[in-house]
């Protein structure tokens, strides 16, 4: 169960952003709540404030914090039928993928990964869906290219 | 192509259905009008009417539909013009529903679904049609299925060695539900328990009604007869939920069958409303062997199919059922006509060590830990009745882990688990496993456990089997298994 490839490093860069994009979101919640309570005097949302800020402090600090333990244990791999994926430690999991059974692949982009040119590889089923969070573009390209080629001589030879 | 075909308008009883289902989109804005002092009864009644009769005779008018030589067209739309062009071998599943008071003119609803699963719905209804129109549809979908060798049913689930289910076409098998098996299996359902709360739960309310003088002065009467009348009443809730549930279960499966033709399946059911499903075999991705416990004292067992289409019962999301109840011992030898790659017989199963049952156990008693803290946390003393949980959620953990078990066999995966006293089989061929996972939490690790859970395709979602705390060998032997390519 050790075997696999780990994501790019430049993947942590990603999860921190990520974290910290969270917590602008909370923690502008919350100054809204704080603002809208002294200028409005709207008693209520004094504690609702409190609320979403201390969330957003906590959340930061775990995300941060498990981006580490994420990278560690989470290794993606390509063997000749199947991709395999693994992650955790602590709740260890590892997910197979039959290629013949996928339907299409798909990569993707947002602008925190373009920042660190990476690409995502969304992998899907009839009837579920995995995801890559984060992979170079060119091993994201060959990896797409890998399984859409095992799963077009699967379909040919096979079934 | 299809301009030849003439365009037909649905029966004029259509109106009673658009009428019906106009009064309830709309009948909710009119009792909300009602109540409100300036509003006049009877305007906001006519206008209701008129917006109902209107609108209902526009849908009327602007729907027709086609049966040409490939394929049928649907014509809709008031403003915005529809046309769904749907060529019959693309057709997945035909369902038919017909209420009695139709029967005797020979009018009927029909769902025709297609294989696609995207969002927008994948089915188009003829709300009220003459028998004949399915007559119809059903000759040029044979005429075209005769003509082009395979229809190419699917997209996605090509996958389907289709050696054996094509060949016996002349072949028709025939199943009747037993009705002496249908009373028992309506006397074991577990639907009386929500029957139960829901009507606890209305006595409750009724007895707020009761005027609350007349209430006084009979409780003071009879307080010292309580107990006996708490028992009466919860005896009377307990026999009008079984006779609720119990005719309700014969009205759905009366007279249920089963018909295999051309590699298709057709049931047929209902004592009001007649219902009749049809799909094909190779959509069939996994059977489900289900019973509860009273069940598996009375010995009688429901077989179901998980199928790639959203046909089935509409509520309980695309239950296919084949087989609604069946003598237990006879399950496999009814099943194999209809689905060829069922086995034979029930195949003897890998089960859980005695050691492991403590984990079920366990976590089934974690659980109702938390009513019951809340319940001592309120109630006190009382609350320590609660504590009566504790022998149930033993039994339900037992149960769990007594009839967990797994199997290989040929090309097929079976995988059995207990849940709320329910026993549910799934028997998977490898082929339609989507994808499958081993799952394991650090603790478990050093007690070298693991829960093996497989995605298998279900309507137009993911229906996930699950076996827990299986010693990691035996899911390590499942997980390379399911990993070769066969």
């Amino acid at each position: 169960m050790t075997e696999g490839t780990h994501l790019p490093e430049k993947i942590k860069n990603v999860w921190r952003i990520s974290a910290f994009i969270n917590f602008a979101v909370l923690l502008i919640i919350a100054i809204g709540c704080y603002i809208a309570f002294i200028f409005f005097n709207w008693q209520w949302l004094f504690w609702p404030g409190i609320g979403f800020g201390a969330i957003a402090i906590i959340d930061l600090i775990f995300e941060l914090i498990l981006v580490s333990y994420r990278y560690a244990f989470w290794r993606y791999n390509l063997t000749a039928d199947a991709v395999e994926l693994q992650s955790g430690y602590i709740f260890k999991k590892l997910v197979s993928i039959p290629i013949a059974r996928v339907q299409d692949v798909t990569l993707s982009a947002g602008p925190i990964l373009q920042s660190q040119k990476l690409q995502t590889v969304q992998i899907t089923t009839a009837s579920t869906s995995h995801k890559i969070d984060g992979l170079e573009p060119q091993t994201a390209e060959q990896l797409r290219r890998q399984i859409m080629q095992l799963a077009v001589e699967v379909k040919e030879n096979d079934v | 192509m299809t301009s030849e075909a003439p365009k037909q308008h649905l029966n004029p009883f259509s109106l009673f259905y658009y009428a019906y289902k106009g009064i309830l989109n709309w009948g909710i804005f009119a009792l909300i009008a009602l109540p409100s002092q300036r509003t006049n009864f009877w305007v906001v009644i006519g206008t209701l009417l008129s917006l109902v009769i209107i609108v209902g005779l526009l849908k009327f008018f602007f729907f027709t539909f086609q049966i040409g030589g490939d394929m049928i067209t649907i014509n809709s739309g008031i403003f915005v013009k529809r046309h769904t062009h749907i060529p019959y071998g693309r057709i997945q599943t035909i369902q038919r529903s017909q209420w009695f008071f139709l029967k005797p003119l020979h009018l009927e609803q029909l769902k025709i679904e297609t294989a696609g699963h995207e969002s927008h719905r994948p089915e188009v209804t003829l709300p009220v049609v003459s028998e004949s129109v399915r007559e119809e549809i059903d000759r040029k979908r044979l005429a075209v299925k005769g003509s082009s060798t395979t229809p190419d049913l699917t997209t996605d689930q090509s996958a389907k060695p289709t050696v054996d289910s094509s060949t016996p076409l002349a072949a028709t098998h025939h199943y009747e539900i037993n009705p002496h098996d249908l009373n028992v299996f309506a006397l074991t359902s577990f639907g009386i328990l929500p029957l139960m709360g829901i009507l606890a739960a209305l006595y409750g309310k009724i007895q707020e009604y009761i005027p609350q003088r007349l209430v006084n002065t009979v409780t003071k009467e009879i307080i010292s007869q309580s107990i006996l009348i708490i028992s009466g009443i919860v005896l009377l809730i307990v026999i009008i939920a079984v006779v609720g549930s119990y005719l309700s279960l014969v009205q759905k499966y009366y007279k249920f069958t089963l018909t295999s033709e051309s590699n298709q399946l057709k049931t047929y059911q209902g004592l009001f409303q007649r219902k009749s499903v049809t799909i094909p075999i190779n959509r069939i991705q996994a059977l489900r062997v289900k019973q509860n416990v009273l069940r598996q004292w009375a010995k009688i067992s429901t077989v179901q199919a998980l199928a790639a289409s959203s046909a089935g019962d509409d509520d309980k999301g695309n239950d296919m059922m084949i087989l609604p109840v069946i003598k237990t011992h006879d399950v496999f030898n009814q099943l194999k006509p209809f689905v060829s790659w069922a086995p034979d017989q029930f195949i003897s199963l890998e089960r859980l060590p005695r050691q492991n049952y403590f984990y079920f156990i366990r976590n089934a008693i974690l659980w109702t830990l938390i009513p019951i803290a809340g319940c001592i946390y309120f109630f006190r003393l009382w609350g320590a009745f609660s504590l009566l949980l504790l022998i149930i959620s033993f039994f339900l953990g037992w149960y769990s882990s007594s009839n967990t078990g797994w199997q290989l066999h040929g090309d097929q995966l079976i995988m059995q688990s207990g849940w709320l006293f329910t026993r549910t089989e799934f028997i998977i061929p490898k082929k339609n496993v989507q994808s499958f996972s081993l799952n394991q939490s650090i603790w478990m690790s050093h007690k070298k456990l693991a829960h093996l859970r497989v995605n298998v395709r279900h309507g137009n979602h993911n229906e996930q089997v699950e076996i827990r705390y299986v010693p990691f060998k035996d899911a390590e032997k499942i997980f390379n298994w399911l990993r070769i390519r066969n």
